[in-house]
Parts: C-alpha cells; sequence; structure tokens
C-alpha cells in the first residue's frame, strides 16, 4: 500500500484564496452592478415614489352658465381626508381607523387595512363638506395625531337640482365630466392640474435639504349655453306634467330650438334625475332591482337602470316619427312641384302598393280632398301618392338634405343617428311607407333641427348648446357662431308650409296646440311601437308626438314634444303632445319678446289687472261706481261703509268679464265655497257651473271652438276657495280625428 | 520534568519544515498597515454620513454614533500596536486563558445577557455594551490555531489510526475531534441565544482553519453531506424566526410592512446610487426609510452616495486587504502563526462577503456587520486587535 502524502499547508491556503474570490467576491460585485446598474431606474422611480410627497392641487373646474349668466354647474372647495401611513404611530393605527369611520361614515376595517399600508397616500374620503373637514381637524388637534391630512379639492353643485340634468350630465369623484355637457367639454372645463413635489423622510417630514417643485393649477374655462333657464323651467314644467298626467313609460322629450340659428334653447328629458346625486334611481326602479336576488344580475340591472336614467333621449333614441314626418314630405312634394295645395286626391282608407295593401289611419277613408285636407286629415294615401310621384331618388335626396341620414352635430355626447333604408333597398314599398314616415327612424333632435329648416325658410342649421366661453371673471374668451349646414327648400315652399301647418292647427288635427295670441303652425304624430310590441307582446305601445313652430307668420322657435309610451286612455299626438306645444309656446313667445297678436274673439276673452278697492274710495258706493264705469261685476257682501277686503286680490290677473266680491263688514273671513268639478264640460257649462258659485271662471287652451271639454282646473274640484276665486279651467277637443 | 518541559516546547514550536520561529525577522507588512488605515478612515466617514439623521432622530445629536465610534477607534488603534509589539509565544500561552474566559463570558450571557431584537446576545460589563460572540470568534480562531499547531503531525496525518473500517469512514482521529467538540461547544452556546449568524461564521471560520491546517480532504466532503443535511432539517422544522427570514427573503416586496422593509429600502438605496452615487451625505434613504443605516445595512448608504463605483473601491479594498493577509500567511512558517492569520482573514472575508450578499439581497437577510464600517465599539476594537495581530505576525516573515 502507497503511503499517502500529508496536505500542503501552502497548497490549501493557495486554494482557500481562489474560492474566496470565486465563490465571494465576484458573486457579490456582479450584484452590486446588478441592483446598482441594471435595476437601477425601476428601483430609483420606486424609492423617489416613496421619498416625495407629491401634493395635487386640483384646478378649479368652469361653470356652466345659461344663456343669461345664471350659473347651473359650479364647484366649490371641499376637502380631501387621508393618510400618510408610515407616519402613523402603532399605537395610533387603531384609533385613527376608529375615529374616521365615526366621523367620516367610512369602513373602519378598510380604513385600518389603510393605516397597515407602507406608503404615503391613501385616500380616506372624499368631497368633505366644510362640517366633516372640521371634525378630522379637531380631532387631529385633540389626539396630536400624526399621518392624517386634509387637502383641498373641489366639488361639483347643480343649483338647480334636476334642471336641465340631462344635458350638464354630471361628474365623476375626481371631477372628471362623465355624462353630457360635462363630458362633452370635459377638457374646456378641467384646466389644468397644479401639484407640489416635496422630498420628505420616512416619517412625511421635508428633508433638512429643500427639493421642492411647484407647478400651479391653472382654472378651467366656462362655457355658456344657448338654453335659456326660463323656456327650459317652462319646457320642464309642462313636460313633466303631461308625463305625470299619461303615465309615459319611456320618458318624454321636449326640445325648443331658435329657428334662424339652430340654438337650442330648450332641451328636457322627463323624468329626470339630480346631477348632485346621480346614482340615485327612482323609488320604484330601485325597489324592483333591491328584490333581484342573484348579485350580478342586480348590479347588471342597476347598472342598465343608471345608463338609461341618464342617457340624454333626445340626442341618443331613435324612433319612428310617424306623421309629423309628412312635414317633410309635404315640403319635399311642393319644392319639387309634384304637388299643389289644390290637387285633389282620393283616400279609398286602403292603397295597393305592389302585393301589399297599406291603410290609411282613417279605415273608411277620406274620400276626395284637396292635398291640404289631406294634410289637415293627415291622410296616408296622399303622402304615399306623393312620395311616389317624387321618386326614390329624389325622396332619398331630400332625407340627405334635411339631415335624417347624418348625425346633426350637436354638441352633446352620444348622439344617435336614425336609421333609413340603404339606396339599393329603398324601392316602391318602402317609399311609399317613408312618405308618411313609418319604417326609419330619426332622433328627436334631428326632426327639431329639421322643423327649424322648414321654419326659417329653407336653410338647415346645426343645432349647437354652447355659445360661449368665458374666463372665471366671465370675460368673453369665444364665441361660438351659428353653422349653416345648406339650403334644403325655398322660401315659398316655406312659407306654403306654413300655411297649410297653420289650418292644421286652426282647424285641423293639431287643434289642441292652439295657442292664445300667436299662430302656430303644426303636425301631430302617433306611432306603434311595433318592434317592441312584437318583442315584448305588449299592445298599444305608442309615441305620441308633436311638431310645430311659432308664429307661423314669422318663425321664431321650433317645438318638438314627445311622449313614449303614454299609458293612460290618451295616446295621440294631438291629444297630450299638441297641449304641452302650445303652453311652451304661449310662455316662451312673450319672454323671447315676441308680442301677441289677438283676434277679435281672443281679445274679448283677455285678462284684466284686478283694480285695488280696498284703499283709495271714500264709500262702498264709490267703489261700486268705479266698478261699473269699468264694466266689472261686483257682489257685496255685508252692510258696512268701506270696503275692508276683497277677491281676487288686488293686481292680480282676472278675466274681464269676472266678478269681484267686495267685503264691507271687516270680516277677516271670508264667504267660502266648494269648487265644482267641470270635468268633460263645455267652455259654456263649465263658465255657469263656477260663476253660479260666485267665483271667478278663467279658460285656457282650447275654449274657442265647438266640442272642446274641460281636461282640467285649478284649484281642484271639492276644494273650498274663498267668493271671487278664479278658477282656471283647460279645454282640448277630445278629436277623435287625430291624425 | 525539564526535559519534559523541554521536549514539550519543541514540540510546540516546531513547523512543517521544522524551523522554530522564536523572534522577529523583519518590519511589519506595510501595505497591510497601510490598508487597514485608509479601510478605518473610510468606514469612519462612511459611518458619520449614514448615522447622522438616525442619530438626530433618536438623541437629538447628529454626532452620537461618530463620537463614539471615533473613540473606539482610537482605543482600537492604540489596542492594535500593542497586540502588534506583545511577543507571539506570550499571545499562545494566553489562548486557552482566552478559551476559558470566552466560554464564561457565553454562559453568562444566556444567564444575564440583554434581550435586543428577539435575542439576548449582549452583555454589560462595566458601563460597556458588547457581544461576546465577537471575542468567542477570535477565540475559537486562536485556540484551533493554537491546537493544531500542538497536534499539527496527528491532524495532518492521512492514516486514520482507527481499526474498523466503518469507524475509519465515518470518525476521524481525537484531535480533530476535541477540535469539532470545541467548535460545537462555541456555536451551541451562541445559537441558544440565539445568533444563528455568528455561529455560521463559527463553523466556517473552524473549518475552514482545519482545511488550511492540511486535514485530509475525504473529511470536508463528508461535513458537506452533514451539513447541509442539517441546514434542509433546519429550514423545515427549525424556530420560525429562521423561516420568516427565508420566506422574506423569497419575495422581499410581498410583504413590506415586516421583515422585508430592510431589505426593500436596502435595494431602494443600491438603486438609487446608480453608477456615481447621490453624492457622499446625499443619502435620501438614510432618512429614517433604511432603519438603523448606521449598522449592518452600511453598505446601501455607500452605494446610495457613493454608487456602484464606491461600491467596488470598498469591494476592491477588501480584496486587496485580504490578498496582503493571506500572503502574510504564506510568508510565515510557524504553524499558530498561520493558522492564526488564515483565520482572522477568513473571519473578516466572510463577514464582508455575507454582509454585501445581504444588503444587495443576494442571501437572506441575517445580522452581520460590515468590518470597519458598521457601528459598533467593541467589535470595531476587536477588528483592530485582530489586525494587530496579523501585524505582528507579519514581522515574523521568512522571505
Amino acid at each position: 500500500m502507497k503511503k499517502k502524502k500529508r496536505a500542503s499547508m501552502k497548497k490549501r491556503i493557495v486554494w482557500l484564496m481562489v474560492l474566496f474570490l470565486v465563490l465571494g467576491f465576484i458573486p457579490i460585485t456582479g450584484q452590486v452592478v446588478n441592483v446598482g446598474i441594471r435595476q437601477h431606474e425601476q428601483l430609483q422611480s420606486d424609492a423617489v415614489e416613496q421619498q416625495t410627497r407629491n401634493t395635487v392641487i386640483s384646478p378649479q373646474r368652469g361653470t356652466i352658465y345659461d344663456t343669461n349668466l345664471k350659473p347651473l354647474a359650479e364647484s366649490a372647495t371641499v376637502e380631501t381626508c387621508y393618510l400618510s401611513p408610515v407616519t402613523i404611530p402603532e399605537d395610533q393605527k387603531r384609533l385613527v381607523a376608529q375615529k374616521l369611520s365615526q366621523i367620516l361614515g367610512v369602513d373602519y376595517n378598510k380604513t385600518y387595512e389603510q393605516t397597515l399600508k407602507t406608503n404615503q397616500y391613501e385616500v380616506v374620503k372624499k368631497k368633505l363638506e366644510k362640517e366633516d373637514a372640521d371634525a378630522v381637524r379637531a380631532f387631529i388637534n385633540e389626539f396630536n395625531v400624526k399621518g392624517v391630512h386634509l387637502a383641498e379639492d373641489t366639488k361639483r353643485y347643480y343649483p338647480y337640482g334636476d334642471f336641465l340634468a340631462h344635458v350638464l350630465g354630471f361628474t365623476g369623484t375626481d371631477n372628471q365630466g362623465l355624462y353630457g355637457l360635462e363630458l362633452q367639454y370635459d377638457d374646456v372645463l378641467t384646466g389644468t392640474r397644479g401639484r407640489v413635489v416635496t422630498a420628505k423622510d420616512a416619517a412625511g417630514n421635508a428633508l433638512p435639504f429643500q427639493y421642492e417643485d411647484y407647478e400651479t393649477a391653472q382654472s378651467g374655462t366656462s362655457i355658456v349655453l344657448t338654453i335659456d333657464e326660463v323656456i327650459q323651467h317652462v319646457a320642464e314644467k309642462y313636460l313633466e306634467e303631461a308625463v305625470l298626467q299619461n303615465a309615459v313609460a319611456d320618458r318624454g322629450v321636449a326640445i325648443v330650438v331658435d329657428v334662424e340659428t339652430g340654438a337650442v334653447l330648450a332641451m328636457a328629458v322627463e323624468p329626470d334625475f339630480d346631477p348632485n346625486n346621480p346614482y340615485t334611481l327612482d323609488y320604484s326602479t330601485q325597489l324592483r332591482i333591491d328584490n333581484i336576488v342573484d348579485d350580478e344580475a342586480r348590479s347588471a340591472a342597476r347598472n342598465e337602470a343608471l345608463q338609461y336614467m341618464w342617457s340624454n333621449k333626445a340626442v341618443t333614441d331613435t324612433y319612428y316619427p310617424g306623421s309629423v314626418f309628412k312635414i317633410f314630405t309635404a315640403a319635399m312634394g311642393l319644392e319639387e312641384g309634384v304637388v299643389k295645395p289644390d290637387d285633389q286626391f282620393y283616400c279609398s282608407g286602403v292603397m295597393q302598393v305592389e302585393e301589399w295593401e297599406i291603410h290609411c289611419h282613417v279605415r273608411r277613408g277620406h274620400g276626395q280632398e284637396s292635398f291640404v285636407k289631406g294634410v289637415l286629415n293627415s291622410c296616408n294615401p296622399v303622402f304615399m301618392t306623393v312620395a311616389q310621384r317624387l321618386g326614390s331618388n329624389t325622396f332619398y335626396k331630400y332625407m340627405d338634405a334635411f339631415g335624417f341620414l347624418e348625425k346633426t352635430g350637436i354638441d352633446l355626447p352620444g348622439e344617435a343617428v336614425g336609421i333609413f333604408h340603404t339606396k339599393q333597398n329603398f324601392n316602391i314599398v318602402e317609399l311609399s311607407t317613408a312618405g308618411f314616415g313609418q319604417n326609419f327612424s330619426v332622433t328627436p333632435m334631428q326632426m327639431a333641427a329639421g322643423i327649424a329648416a322648414v321654419a326659417n325658410g329653407g336653410k338647415l342649421m346645426q343645432p349647437y348648446i354652447v355659445k360661449q366661453y368665458v374666463d372665471n371673471e366671465k370675460n368673453v374668451i369665444k364665441n361660438v357662431e351659428p353653422v349653416e349646414k345648406r339650403q334644403i327648400i325655398s322660401k315659398t315652399t316655406s312659407d306654403t308650409l306654413s300655411y297649410i301647418l297653420e289650418l292644421v292647427v286652426t282647424s285641423g288635427t293639431g287643434s289642441n296646440a292652439y295657442t292664445k295670441g300667436y299662430r302656430v303652425a303644426g303636425k301631430t304624430g302617433t306611432t306603434e311601437k311595433i318592434d317592441k310590441q312584437n318583442k315584448t307582446g305588449l299592445e298599444n305601445l305608442r309615441i305620441a308626438s308633436f311638431g310645430a313652430y311659432a308664429p307661423a307668420n314669422d318663425p321664431k322657435i321650433a317645438v318638438l314634444v314627445l311622449l313614449d309610451e303614454p299609458g293612460g286612455p290618451k295616446k295621440f299626438g294631438g291629444q297630450i303632445a299638441a297641449p304641452v306645444v302650445s303652453k311652451i309656446i304661449e310662455e316662451s313667445l312673450p319672454y323671447l319678446g315676441v308680442e301677441p297678436q289677438y283676434t277679435e274673439s281672443e281679445l274679448q276673452s283677455l285678462d284684466i289687472t284686478v283694480p285695488n278697492m280696498i284703499d283709495g274710495f271714500a264709500n262702498v258706493s264709490d267703489a261700486k261706481a268705479y266698478l261699473a264705469d269699468n264694466g266689472i261685476r261686483c257682489r257685496i257682501i255685508g252692510n258696512g261703509d268701506t270696503v275692508t277686503n276683497q277677491m281676487p286680490r288686488p293686481n292680480t290677473r282676472m278675466p274681464q268679464d269676472g266678478m269681484i266680491i267686495l267685503y264691507t263688514n271687516g270680516d277677516a273671513v271670508m264667504n267660502e265655497v266648494e269648487v265644482p268639478n267641470v270635468s268633460g264640460s263645455s267652455p259654456y257649462n263649465a263658465n255657469a257651473m263656477i260663476t253660479n258659485r260666485s267665483l271667478n271662471f278663467s279658460a285656457t287652451g282650447v275654449y274657442n271652438k265647438s266640442g272642446v271639454v274641460a281636461v282640467n282646473q285649478s284649484p281642484a274640484a271639492g276644494t273650498v276657495v274663498p267668493l271671487g276665486t278664479i278658477v282656471t279651467v283647460e279645454f282640448r277637443e277630445p278629436t277623435s280625428t287625430v291624425e | 520534568m525539564a526535559k519534559q518541559k523541554q521536549q514539550r516546547a519543541k514540540r510546540v514550536d516546531t513547523n512543517p519544515r521544522g524551523a522554530a520561529a522564536q523572534k522577529p525577522r523583519s518590519s511589519i507588512d506595510i501595505p497591510f498597515l497601510v490598508l487597514v488605515l485608509i479601510l478605518l478612515v473610510f468606514g469612519l466617514i462612511m459611518l458619520f454620513s449614514a448615522s447622522y439623521v438616525t442619530a438626530i432622530d433618536k438623541t437629538g445629536d447628529m454626532y452620537y454614533y461618530f463620537r463614539r465610534q471615533i473613540t473606539w477607534a482610537a482605543i482600537g488603534l492604540g489596542v492594535m500596536f500593542l497586540v502588534m509589539i506583545i511577543k507571539m509565544s506570550t499571545i499562545k500561552k494566553l489562548v486557552p486563558l482566552i478559551m476559558v474566559l470566552n466560554l464564561g463570558l457565553l454562559a453568562a450571557t444566556l444567564v444575564m445577557g440583554r434581550v435586543g431584537g428577539g435575542a439576548q446576545r449582549w452583555l454589560m460589563i462595566g458601563g460597556i455594551r458588547f457581544q461576546p460572540s465577537e471575542i468567542t470568534k477570535i477565540a475559537i480562531v486562536l485556540f484551533f490555531a493554537y491546537y493544531i499547531s500542538r497536534h499539527y503531525k496527528a491532524i495532518t496525518d492521512p492514516v486514520s489510526p482507527r481499526k474498523s473500517p466503518a469507524a475509519r469512514f465515518l470518525i476521524p482521529r481525537r484531535e480533530i475531534l476535541v477540535l469539532l467538540f470545541m467548535l460545537a461547544l462555541n456555536a451551541g452556546l451562541v445559537i441558544l441565544e440565539p445568533h444563528y449568524s455568528g455561529a455560521i461564521i463559527l463553523v466556517v471560520v473552524g473549518i475552514i482553519i482545519l482545511f488550511a491546517a492540511g486535514v485530509p480532504f475525504h473529511w470536508f466532503v463528508k461535513l458537506a453531506v452533514v451539513l447541509a443535511t442539517a441546514a434542509a432539517v433546519l429550514l423545515t422544522f427549525g424556530h420560525n424566526y429562521v423561516q420568516r427570514r427565508w420566506n422574506s427573503y423569497l419575495d422581499p416586496f410581498a410583504d413590506m410592512r415586516g421583515d422585508s422593509w430592510q431589505i426593500v429600502q436596502s435595494l431602494y438605496a443600491i438603486g438609487s446610487g446608480g453608477l456615481l452615487g447621490v453624492g457622499l451625505g446625499n443619502s435620501v434613504q438614510k432618512h429614517l426609510y433604511l432603519p438603523e443605516p448606521q449598522n449592518d445595512f452600511i453598505f446601501a448608504i455607500v452605494c446610495e452616495e457613493l454608487g456602484v463605483v464606491g461600491a467596488i473601491l470598498v469591494i476592491v479594498l477588501f480584496a486587496l486587504l485580504i490578498w496582503r493577509g493571506f500572503s502574510i500567511a504564506l510568508k510565515s512558517n510557524d504553524v499558530f502563526h498561520r493558522l492564526t492569520v488564515i483565520g482572522i482573514m477568513t473571519l473578516v472575508s466572510v463577514q464582508f462577503i455575507l454582509n454585501i450578499a445581504v444588503v444587495t439581497h443576494l442571501v437572506p437577510v441575517t445580522g452581520i456587520s460590515l468590518p470597519f464600517f458598521s457601528y459598533g465599539g467593541t467589535a470595531l476594537l476587536i477588528l483592530l486587535a485582530e489586525m494587530g495581530l496579523v501585524l505582528n505576525i507579519s514581522r515574523y516573515s521568512v522571505k
């Protein structure tokens, strides 16, 4: 056996040196290079993130004004409560979570989790009102808490609540526009964020060497709308009333457009929502959603309901225009000369188009009629014939010209465009039905813009809703000029149409649009929601609409009112949409400075101002003589010497043939009487019933025509009121000859 | 009696070549001294830079740590020169006493030591707080060098005296067993504190000295198998303190709050430094992000302030020191001298390498300080004493 050699110590030591070098120094050098150079950028940016306190300064969001600079959406200063968790001492974390959850109503567990994080910025709650912010400040001072901070932020307020909600839209928690104008003009309104970057140590204090970078916030630009608060208010008021009264299921729309410029003066959708609390659904919808058991289905249903509630039906929904569209078929026919007002037609109640039998809405037919009469009757065969005379190419050309094949270009988000036949598929059957507004869809805005074009002498204006950009001192930065898209029909055609459409209101299906003092041109429309009926199996789903403009002799505004799925007994446009149009016109035009022009009979029924009979008369007989001289009837109650009280009150309005009740005994309590129920009565009968009780009778709506009946009264029947109180009664044509 | 004593002395002072090294033959190794002084000054500068923020935060005095450290450095330099001029033979005679003293201190630590960070590692004597395990390290080095030099032939004998083949395969000879027992005893006491990293360093140093001495190679292979098994067992069933550190090593960014905070902040510091660093004194991470930046993680601040360039400079300085130390060992021809230097240089290299590896996230976090740089007065004192020992031995070099 060979003797083993003793190991050499020197060799072993040299080996050790190599070992340290290879297994020790090379790896650590490599790792230093790896971390220090290869991962340099990532680690450095992560480190800078934790080393700097980045405070964002929210810019003031621009205000949205109505046309008269009344603020409709404005921003106010609020505060954001945030934590820098690493700064909160361990023993205060639970206290912080507990107190903040108490003060701010946030979840304790979630806040406690936040205090355990290792970053510098955890938002606890945004948009704190001053009260809550003060409570947080008090808590910080009381317990000398570190790491709880408040930062300024802004919150959007809509001072008029649900007013103009669908147009204004609303903003999200970061003040970003989410819907409506807030979304459309987000870039303009937002401004630029400012920020302060400060270096700080792990305890959140600034470092001994100062590092601070400051960028100022740039306030957003304010916008001024074409919307007029007064007209919008009128539109919303009467639309809401109609939606409630007629149990409208799929919302109502009212649009008022300045016919000369295309400026939208009012755009109402009802029911609406409050952009201050955009996530609050109405009670019944919320109840329906709460009853859904499945979480996913419930949240989907909630989302759907919110989207539906927020969407601006005036621009995002399409509908079959129906008979209101006959305005355009008539315009095309007259412009192209294929029909004249006196041309004769015969309606048998049905018309054969290829293999289809297409009916008129009056099954027995209208018989012999002129074109004008056809429009007044809203006779379908007349318009089928006109459409056929035009031919599909010409008809299609006008569809394009009137803007029904394109978006209107209004400055609102989510605008839809109606669906029309393709040129290839636009054959005789499609052409004939399109003639009376069936089998294609448009948006309410497209319709209103088209009507405005017919009214203003034939030029299609692009509808718009923002007319000006202003700075925060209301100095004008930029004006938005109206855009004329194209001339479609001649002034002559426009005038002829105005004459015919005014007849529709005075002696045709649109009689309920009659407006005291103003000549209204308009057209009724009622369409069946065939698609939805087929899909759901429901019956009698209608869209009642009325398109109009006024004054007919010098058009200023175009109005479209649309009630989708009225659930009451009345479903025709002439019955329920026309009165809304009438009321909007009646209150808007005087406001816009258009003087009413009364007819003889209207002049007789105008209201007068109630004179003051209490002061200025020596005795009762003087007062009586004064009233007699002015042709005002009166009734004296009591046997005192002087007039101590009167009804109606001085300086209110009363009918000129009304009666003033004079009290002479110093009675504080007036004699009272119950208001009679006049529903369904003729104006004559209603007048008698009311004046018999020593009440004053005032008629509104269509009252100077035979066959009209009372549809509304105020005060309501059964109310006990003082003698002499004015009872206002609205009369409408009960009309079965609607279309 | 006299003859016996003479015989024993002869045995003690015998090196492999039979030459005795009784008296110094040359001057001290100047490059080694210069390297020590450079590292000491460099370390003190970095200590001040790294510590002043924490010092202000904790005591209000920005020089708190620096003043203490520089005082200890001054004392340490004195001790270094003292150790440098004492005769090596005198030191050698003191070794058993040092070992006994060390064991006593370890035992005392377990009984009455100070608790810090979940472990009982500190001892307070005469107002000075120190870790006895620091003494254990040098005590083990000296004891191994001492014992091997006395049993050199037996320990390095490639032929086992054991009869049965099984025993020959499994059991090393008695002299080696004695050393392993001493190692286990010391490491065991340190583990009880618990101070795992200290124990690991002890074991590594002990084994490396045995290797350098020339213990037959096959024993190291067998030992590696045993140690690997032990490590696996420890990681599986060990103290959850060990497991926690291991988990935090695997994904430090997962739970930055817990044990990983330190390593993540360390990486941020190194990463922020880049190639050239943010400049001396300009570290942001020392502003309370990196906990106790003056201690184990001081190298991260070096990287942040001086960049990869500065870090490599530190690595090169240590490499030179170790190279110089090993050459001193090679130039010596006394077993005790040689193994003492090897042991000391191993201590320095292992601590240095492990520290950098921890700070750069190459190995799990464990409490190992950076020699010359980290705050710790007694540790610095002992380190300088060790350097004095190496310098002392360099005087006995043979050309």
